[in-house]
């Protein structure tokens, strides 16, 4: 056995021991579905293959308002608010807080329109409850979640309970809504999504 | 000699005054005993108030369906006299000027033979009507008789000697005995001496029903002065209240007699006089076809009973059998700065609620001390109201005519229930200081006023009308009207009212003075006048405060913020607004606003003025009625303990009547949980101008392109 095999294989051990022990922590476990199919596990001679775990959100898939879009980290900008995506095609999963399947609330926000006209989160208000929202995470596993309930809020509100640790794993999308304040520079409001895990 | 024993018994029973349910008619008027004269009642075409009251006295009785009406006059077989009736609802239109055709429901004279209907002596007005057949009352005059054919009020006509659209004064003896050939022939013209209705159960019933006959008005004529006359009648009024009114000692010479809830109308004709009427020299003054000042007559209104009157029929009349006390309470005065600020020339409103319909009466005390309503430096607001939620309006002035000055005021003010004017239209005389009114039936079984149950109020002095006249022309207001021999004391108490059964109000002479020309030297007092008396059932006095002003700028603060929550550290703006409701421009406004620990100032930009960070004053200046001010403070929010920041309007002329509105603050909470990001764009609607500008620059530029590619090469 070569120093070579053998650094693989407690790489591989150490591996699935996390998994393990992630799968371990979470009270509600997400429900993964595989992105690309794994071989038969049929074919028993070979040694199993440990999958690539990396549960970084990658991208943001609703099927009922047709976003299939990138997801980009971002976390606050200098006014200490959520930090917008730089692409108005993509999202913007708040970093510094949970992530998407992970206990508590995870946030992601995306542009209502764009200097072009539509953009990602354009059609967000015509969510229904029940809609599936998927977020499929950099290991190509996706996270499934059916929303629970829509809501407008002030653009000013800071909302705790958004940023509050909860066991629960929820996801909140954000974008614009109201009317447009010439002053402020900002629509009047902000719709708030909340999707339960499926 | 069975018959001539009983009509002994009876005779004696009534000189003795004994409890003999009487017939009702003229014998109520002037029952056995009666001092003084006798006035014939009248029925003729002319009238009082420029056509407003007919001299005609119309009768009404009501009827249970089956009761026998029995009717009788001194004048039935005179000329063309008559005794009509008419089924209830045949006789419509107000009261005074009564729609009454010609063609009665019944007529006496279609139905008498004989002696039938006629009432020939002193004795048979006294005994009233006998049965049918005859007998049941011995020494009775022979009825006409009426069954009612269904239950209601009845009205009763009785036509004098000249007929129905006669206007003869007649010959009147005037004499209570009916001793005068006149009192029954001819001479009586468009009235009659003696009258009767009776109400029984059966024509062979000698059982009278009492307390069914009454009138709205009576039109009497004595025919000359110097003939007192004492009748007692019994009103009661819409509310319930009842009033016995004997005339004692009135001598007009014609003249109506009536009751009413407001007596005489101010110029607005909505408004109670609480003064008397004075004939202006034109028409027929002596029945006051013209009155001065725009005053006029308000129409009768109350039922006047010839006896006290049957509970029956106050039920008929839709009247309650008892009277309910008035309160009136909440009074208010509602300016028309704020609260109960006023500006001054401007009034404002009275806001109260009562418990019963009546008259309201606001007395607004020019010195806190004396609430006389009728004092020229004081105001006094007087009407007739629903119960419940009222309001009344003031315009600011004193009851003679000027403006209120500057200045803080007591108003007293009290509701009236059973408010009673008695109305003496053309009385020439009252040498007695009549009427006596007593209130019967006072609510708690106590009558408040000063004298008790017989008080009343009157005011024979000059005044001036809401449209600014001076009635009579050339008195100064306050002395006492023209006539001669007028009250020696020209008023009663305002507020406390005189004793009815005095002789305080007596005025003319024994006889004479019927001159008929407003204000003629030879004329009584109240000659050519409409003399009011009123009495009620007072509330107790509830009071309420006024303010009047010279001038007044209503500024009112508002704040906002354009982030309650923001994040530690970063910058709000607060933004103050001073908005001048007015109603004068302010000067020297000066609002505060210092921006308190943790905030700290970044800038200020006011729209108007200055601001001092420092001290915290933004210095308005002058702002206009309607005008707003702006100053937008930005500051840095440097914690997340909540702050509240609060501007207050500090200085300013002149003064500000509503605090309420005189600051406004803003709470800000630093935050340290994330905002929420901002994720729009302008709509792409707002972008079109500039979409615009970027093509013509482009069109510009492939323009100048276009030209340099077409210019000759050099």
């Amino acid at each position: 056995m070569s120093r070579r095999f053998v650094a693989a294989g407690i790489g591989a051990v150490i591996a699935l021991g996390f998994y393990m022990i992630l799968g371990a922590l979470s009270p509600a476990p997400a429900r993964l579905i595989v992105a690309s199919p794994m071989e038969s596990s049929a074919i028993t001679l070979h040694a199993p293959r440990i999958p690539v775990i990396d549960p970084t959100p990658a991208r943001l898939v609703i099927p009922a308002i047709s976003v299939d879009a990138a997801i980009e980290a971002r976390g606050l900008d200098s006014a200490r608010n959520l930090a917008t995506p730089k692409d108005y095609r993509e999202v913007a999963w708040y970093s510094l807080g949970p992530r998407p399947g992970d206990p508590g609330n995870a946030v992601i926000n995306g542009h209502v329109n764009w200097w072009t006209g539509d953009a990602v989160f354009t059609h967000l208000s015509r969510l229904r409850v029940g809609d599936e929202v998927r977020v499929v995470r950099a290991d190509g596993h996706a996270v499934v979640f059916k929303v629970s309930n829509k809501r407008t809020v002030d653009a000013n509100a800071r909302i705790p309970s958004l940023f509050a640790s909860s066991p629960e794993s929820t996801l909140t999308l954000i974008t614009c809504s109201g009317t447009w304040n010439p002053v402020t520079q900002s629509d009047t409001q902000r719709l708030l999504v909340t999707a339960t895990l499926a | 000699m069975r018959h001539g024993l009983a009509a002994t018994v009876a005779l004696l029973v009534f000189l003795a005054g004994g409890q003999v349910v009487h017939a009702a008619g003229s014998q109520d008027l002037w029952p056995n005993g009666a001092p003084g004269n006798r006035a014939n009642t009248e029925w003729r075409t002319d009238s009082y108030g420029g056509g407003l009251l007919v001299r005609r006295t119309l009768v009404k009785v009501f009827l249970q369906s089956g009761e026998v009406l029995l009717l009788g006059s001194s004048a039935i077989g005179q000329g063309t006299s008559d005794i009509l009736v008419w089924n209830p609802g045949l006789v419509t239109g107000l009261i005074g000027g009564e729609n009454v055709s010609a063609v009665p429901s019944f007529s006496c004279n279609s139905q008498r033979s004989g002696a039938q209907g006629q009432i020939t002596s002193r004795s048979e007005e006294l005994l009233g009507p006998d049965t049918i057949p005859a007998g049941g009352v011995v020494g009775g005059y022979v009825p006409c008789h009426y069954a009612a054919p269904s239950t209601g009020i009845y009205d009763i006509a009785f036509v004098g000697p000249s007929g129905f659209s006669a206007n003869t004064d007649g010959t009147v003896a005037a004499d209570v005995a009916l001793a005068n050939p006149t009192d029954f022939n001819a001479a009586q013209g468009s009235s009659i001496a003696a009258w009767d209705a009776t109400v029984r159960a059966s024509l062979a019933s000698p059982a009278n029903i009492p307390g069914r006959v009454f009138t709205y008005y009576l039109a009497l004529f004595t025919g000359g002065n110097g003939l007192p006359v004492y009748p007692t009648l019994y009103a009661v009024t819409s509310d319930s209240y009842r009033y016995q009114v004997n005339l004692r000692g009135m001598d007009p010479n014609g003249w109506l007699v009536y009751g009413n809830q407001r007596g005489f109308l101010d110029s607005d004709g909505a408004t109670p006089l609480y003064h008397d009427a004075v004939a202006a020299n034109l028409g027929s003054p002596g029945q006051l076809t013209n009155i001065q000042g725009g005053v006029s007559f308000d129409r009768p209104s109350f039922p006047l009973f010839f006896e006290p009157p049957a509970a029956a029929t106050i039920a008929a009349l839709g009247i309650a059998p008892v009277p309910t006390a008035p309160v009136m309470a909440g009074l208010v005065f509602i300016g028309n700065l704020s609260g109960n600020t006023s500006l001054v020339n401007n009034g404002g409103t009275f806001a109260y609620t009562s418990n019963v319909p009546g008259v309201y009466e606001i007395v607004i005390s020019r010195d806190g001390l004396n609430f006389d309503p009728t004092n020229p430096n004081n105001r006094v607001l007087r009407g007739a109201r629903p119960a419940g939620a009222q309001t009344v309006t003031w315009d600011g002035r004193d009851n003679s005519g000027a403006f209120f000055p500057v200045g803080s005021y007591q108003v007293h003010a009290r509701f009236h229930g059973g408010e009673y004017h008695f109305p003496m239209i053309d009385v020439e005389n009252d040498t007695q200081g009549g009427p006596t009114i007593t209130l019967l039936n006072p609510p708690g079984g106590t009558c408040p006023l000063i004298a008790g149950c017989t008080s009343a109020f009157y005011d024979d002095r000059a005044y001036r009308t809401l449209n600014g006249t001076v009635v009579d022309a050339g008195n100064t207001v306050g002395n006492v009207l023209c006539g001669n021999s007028p009250p020696v004391t020209t008023f009663a108490d305002p507020i406390n009212g005189f004793d009815t059964s005095s002789t305080q109000r007596h005025y003319g002479a024994a006889s004479g003075g019927n001159a008929n020309v407003p204000c003629d030297p030879t004329g009584s007092f109240g000659d050519t006048k409409g003399l009011d008396m009123w009495t009620f059932f007072p509330s107790s006095t509830v009071l309420a405060p006024l303010n009047i002003v010279a001038a007044a700028a209503d500024v009112g603060l508002t704040k906002t913020v354009s982030d309650p929550t923001p994040a530690v550290g970063s910058n709000v703006t607060f933004t103050i607004t001073a908005h001048n409701g007015g109603p004068n421009a302010t000067t020297a406004l000066q609002v505060t606003d210092l921006v308190p620990s943790g905030l700290t100032f970044v800038s200020a930009a006011p729209s108007q003025g200055t601001y001092n960070a420092g001290t915290g004053v933004w210095d308005v200046g002058v702002l206009a009625n309607g005008a707003n001010a702006t100053l937008q403070i930005v500051v840095t929010v440097n914690g997340t303990t909540p702050v509240t920041n609060t501007a207050t309007r500090s200085a300013g002329t002149p003064v500000d009547p509503n605090p309420s509105n005189d600051s406004a603050s803003s709470l800000v909470t630093g935050s340290t949980v994330p905002g929420l990001p901002n994720n729009g764009v302008p709509p792409l609607t707002l972008l079109w101008p500039v979409a615009a500008f970027l093509l013509i620059l482009l069109s510009g530029f492939a323009a100048r392109r276009l030209r340099s590619r077409s210019a000759p090469p050099r």
